[in-house]
């Protein structure tokens, strides 16, 4: 079974691949609340039935991802490395993968782009809610602190069926996974770093075969007065960032029951502060802007499992506020949300698995920022099926049907398919396949915004499919080399921009164009192991062509030319290393030119950024555990900018004192 | 042995992988890196395309678009030049003699060029509040309009062309615009009240304060000499959620009496949203934008035209002084606009693709 599953998993270091290994008979008992990662979906549905190392399993959900047959999932959080306290997701991908985060400035607004699509084209799950922000359709990777969940996942493509509104471009997933029978654990971390970083977390958990509790908390402040140079007539005059001074905090619980022999409740509330000065760009007044953001976050769910069935029904509540001001406006913003799911899925012996579901999402947003109150809802019903009619052949087929006020969505089928075609006792080949809709629900900006909003904007749609290989290869006993290959291409209809309306002087969001991406997507990680030393790498790159095909005749834009804020080229190269109580992580990222907005030649230049962390872990008793650790970012003090004349730091580092207990 | 002798392929290949990176660094496409200096000639050939840029990125630029070739020579003409970038949101251009002073509304600062070439005449001149328009009130003397703070008074620097250097600042009314040099004195349109105040350029002191009608944005003198001010009308909002609208008034066009004291024909819309005064070569014709079209009125008319010269709304309109060809600009948000040539009838003659926001036109 492991060894099975370590053929196909491809998480981010190998480190992590260990750790999954040798926790897999623990991982298999989490349940179906969490999302999984790659692995999971590749594991033949009895797999859990063979797990001998816990009798005491009683309960096997079935992950959602498990229906995502023939898709590229990358994990973010399951290497070994210390990033800094209270570091947030943006930070985890833009140096781990080679993923495009544009970023405003350090800690400032951070959105995503995968496969060539823009921010609202990634969906944002936790524990399968979708928390991205309703108003803007997006999330802020910069305002989601790690320590918020314990895994995180990427998967590529769009997914609509799955997750819903705005899995077009690819879908990130947050989840705690539940781990049984782990006692008592924790840590408590501190740093300090250059330009008034200091920061601070905790972390408890205890678990037995009955109950599973998580706390996490962490904060981070950092003055961001950092220096940098602008080019004025008289030559390169340096300065120090003005206003970029940042402080947040996330809290974190997690508890899950078991309830009888099939039963199991799980509540989770995560709520997060942040109270940033908004950067000037350089050269622009600083207006003194400052940004509030606070979420909270509030989920309950029961979950019932049988031998061939299972049923679980969960609702969620979130609180999003989101409060802007400058030395010349306000504006406020706060946005609830209330989220119910519930499914029921047909176990087919261990071959197949159906679910159908139905999910509503109500949002209600304060008077303040429509200059009344807006609610919406929105329902969806889908029907999930895997099949694997081979041990190496796996099938899903899966449809999803979105009922969204004003104008009507489109059904969103996916197929995927994986196929190990070739196996020896070293190397191993798999093929993989998927097709998938998508589509994006209009934001209650794009329909409420009171000068332009349009109720009747359609929903963006996407088509896509994708191919790819994955191949293993073991040439001796303690070298593995996991690599894969993925090639996608999908379109993007009704693709909204806000525009200037001819006949008013509002701008208002059309649905103007269409849109192409397509590209490779290439990793490659290695893991060594002689003695007490340790080695594992992982190089990716990401090949990324996005350009519109046709549109409106009242946009501008010309058709062939790549989209702004999306580098051709990207790639990312990692490698750990560890000997005894050392290690030492390196993170070399390239980032290709971008384009700064569409139609004009003009463009960011590209990039390396190389962070590196040297640790060393002291054991002082056998439960309790020191870890030093000196952390450099920027090594070849690089002038860049990830968005258009946002200054970023140059070379800087921090020192991190970690104890943990178990 | 064993594992170190297959490891060795693998550490080679890691390595060629990351210089393979770090050669991908120089595969940038050519930025124009060449420094041309242009010669331009004062012959009215040139017009000069205001690109305000996105709010709060310092992408503001000039184009430069040459009538006799027909042709936009180029979309950034100051980074071209300067190798930096001009400022952020580029609010609009005086011109005096050969030099030009752009008013930078974002980064609160006026950069000075020279025409002919477009060299940056030194740093930007800093110490403006959202600086918005310019004129020359007298001989080394340039008035600039800030609106300080929104809401509250605005007041108009006043610029040494000597020295480059605000020697003081004059309190007018609140969001002060467009300014108008008449009769010797300099007319300041103040936009979020219903006056005209009224300065003598030799003094620096407020003479009068005009009442007109809410919302005045901008002011032509006609050949007989009157004075036209085209008041927008104001909206006020509750200041507390959910910010109902308290107030709404319309537009006007207000004529100026023979001594341009009090109005002495105002003619209302009816509603708000009236901008872009504008006047032809032989100020005999005005235009203004309105409800998402171009109008233009004969000087000597007594009522507003009933049908628009363009049905069109745009960002920015001006009129070429040498021949009163319309020039609209269309303005996306998110990509670059463009902007229309029209004959004075209304007919369209051609388009050229500019910068991002074009809000204006210098003929030069």
């Amino acid at each position: 079974m492991v060894r099975l599953l370590t053929y196909y998993v491809l998480p981010q270091s190998l480190t992590g691949y260990i750790r999954l290994g040798r926790s897999i008979a623990l991982l298999l008992g989490i349940t179906g609340l969490v999302t999984s990662t790659a692995a999971a979906q590749n594991t033949p549905a009895s797999a859990p039935d063979t797990v001998q190392a816990l009798p005491s399993v009683r309960v096997q959900g079935i992950r959602p991802s498990r229906f995502a047959v023939g898709s590229r999932v990358t994990s973010v959080l399951d290497s070994g490395v210390v990033l800094p306290t209270g570091a947030t997701l943006a930070e985890a991908l833009a140096s781990r993968t080679a993923l495009y985060l544009k970023e405003y400035g350090p800690g400032q607004l951070a959105s995503i782009s995968i496969r060539g699509t823009s921010a609202q084209h990634t969906a944002v799950l936790w524990n399968g809610f979708n928390v991205m922000l309703p108003t803007l359709g997006q999330s802020d990777f910069a305002l989601l602190p790690l320590s918020g969940t314990t895994r995180a996942e990427v998967q590529h493509g769009p997914a609509g069926a799955l997750y819903g509104t705005g899995a077009v471009g690819g879908s990130v997933l947050l989840s705690s996974a539940v781990v049984w029978g782990a006692g008592l654990q924790g840590t408590a971390q501190t740093d300090v770093g250059s330009y008034g970083l200091r920061a601070g977390s905790v972390e408890g958990s205890f678990s037995n075969q009955r109950v599973s509790v998580r706390t996490a908390a962490s904060y981070r402040a950092a003055d961001n007065n950092f220096p940098y140079s602008i080019r004025e007539t008289s030559g390169l005059v340096r300065r120090r960032q003005e206003n970029a001074a940042l402080q947040q905090w996330s809290v974190a619980q997690d508890v899950t029951l078991r309830v009888g022999q099939k039963g199991e409740v799980q509540a989770s509330a995560w709520l997060t502060d942040a109270d940033r000065q908004i950067q000037p760009a350089i050269g622009s007044a600083n207006t003194h802007a400052r940004e509030w953001d606070q979420s909270r976050r509030l989920l309950a769910g029961y979950r019932h499992v049988a031998s061939r069935q299972e049923a679980s029904v969960r609702v969620a509540w979130f609180e999003d506020v989101l409060n802007y001001r400058n030395d010349a406006t306000v504006s406020n913003s706060t946005v609830r949300t209330t989220q119910a799911q519930a499914d029921y899925t047909i176990n087919f012996g261990g071959r197949a698995s159906l679910r159908s579901g139905l999910e509503a999402q109500r949002f209600v947003v304060a008077p303040e920022l429509y200059r009344r109150s807006v609610t919406e809802n929105r329902f969806a019903g889908f029907v999930l099926m895997r099949y694997d009619p081979l041990p190496t052949l796996h099938l899903s087929a899966n449809v999803r049907q979105a009922v969204l006020p004003g104008r009507a969505a489109p059904l969103t089928p996916s197929l995927g398919a994986e196929w190990q075609v070739w196996q020896t006792k070293r190397q191993q080949l798999s093929l993989k396949a998927s097709a998938s809709r998508s589509y994006r629900a209009p934001t209650l900006n794009e329909r409420f915004w009171p000068q332009g909003g349009d109720p009747n904007l359609r929903p963006e749609r996407g088509y896509g499919y994708e191919g790819g290989l994955q191949h293993t290869f073991r040439p001796a006993a303690l070298l593995t080399l996991v690599s894969e290959l993925t090639a996608y291409r999908q379109l993007v209809d009704d693709w909204v921009e806000w525009t200037s309306d001819p006949r008013t002087t509002y701008t208002t969001p059309r649905n103007l164009r269409q849109v192409r991406a397509q590209g490779l997507e290439v990793s490659s990680q290695a893991m060594w192991q002689s003695g007490t030393y340790r080695l594992s790498a992982r190089a990716s790159y990401a090949l990324t062509q996005s350009e519109k095909t046709k549109g409106n005749a009242t946009d501008q834009l010309a058709p062939g030319q790549q989209l702004a804020y999306v580098p051709l080229h990207s790639a990312a190269l990692t490698t750990e290393q560890g000997w005894h109580g050392w290690q030492l992580t390196t993170a070399l990222r390239y980032t290709g030119y971008r384009y700064i907005y569409s139609g004009n030649g003009r463009y960011l230049p590209s990039y390396v950024l190389l962070n590196a962390t040297l640790g060393y872990k002291l054991k002082l008793t056998p439960a309790l555990g020191l870890l030093v650790a000196a952390q450099g970012f920027n090594l070849t003090n690089q002038a860049y900018q990830v968005y258009e004349a946002r200054a970023m730091p140059p070379r800087w580092g921090s020192l991190s004192l970690r104890l943990s207990w178990r | 042995m064993l594992h170190a002798h297959r490891l060795n392929p693998f550490l080679t290949r890691l390595f060629l992988a990351g210089a393979g990176v770090l050669a991908l660094a120089s595969c940038d496409p050519d930025q124009e890196e060449t420094k041309p200096i242009y010669n331009l000639s004062k012959d009215g050939s040139n017009v000069f395309v205001l690109n305000e840029g996105q709010y709060g990125t310092p992408n503001g630029e000039i184009s430069l678009f040459s009538k006799t070739s027909r042709e936009v020579r180029d979309n950034n003409a100051f980074r071209t030049v300067n190798q930096r970038d001009l400022g952020d949101v580029v609010q609009s251009m005086l011109v005096v003699g050969e030099q030009g002073y752009v008013v930078l509304n974002n980064s609160k600062k006026v950069q000075v060029l020279n025409l002919k070439t477009l060299q940056a005449q030194g740093d930007a001149i800093e110490g403006f509040e959202q600086p918005r328009y310019a004129i020359s009130a007298a001989t080394d003397k340039v008035y600039v309009t800030e609106w300080v703070v929104t809401g509250q008074p605005g007041r108009v620097a006043v610029l040494d062309t000597r020295t480059n250097k605000i020697t003081k600042t004059i309190p007018v009314g609140r969001q002060p615009e467009r300014l108008l040099l008449a009769n010797g004195k300099v007319y300041v349109a103040n936009s979020n009240e219903n006056t005209i105040s009224v300065i003598n350029p030799t003094t620096d002191a407020v003479e009068a304060t005009i009442t007109v009608q809410d919302g005045p944005n901008s002011l032509e003198q006609d050949q007989a000499g009157a004075i036209w001010v085209l008041c927008g009308g104001i909206t006020r909002y509750g200041s507390t959620a959910p910010y109902p609208v308290l107030s709404s008034t319309p537009a006007s066009l207000v004529k100026l009496n023979s001594t341009a004291t009090a109005a002495s024909l105002t003619l209302p819309f009816a509603r708000g949203g009236a901008s872009g005064l504008r006047i032809n070569t032989a100020k005999n014709q005005l235009y203004y934008r309105f409800g998402g079209a171009v109008y233009r009125m004969n000087t000597s008319d007594v009522v507003l035209p009933a049908t628009p010269l363009i049905r069109r709304a745009f960002y920015g309109l001006d009129i070429d002084p040498t021949d009163n060809t319309i020039y609209g600009s269309v303005a996306p948000y998110t990509t670059t606009g463009k902007f229309i040539r029209y004959q004075p009838t209304g007919v369209a003659i051609d388009s050229f693709n500019v910068g991002l926001l074009p809000n204006g036109f210098v003929f030069y």
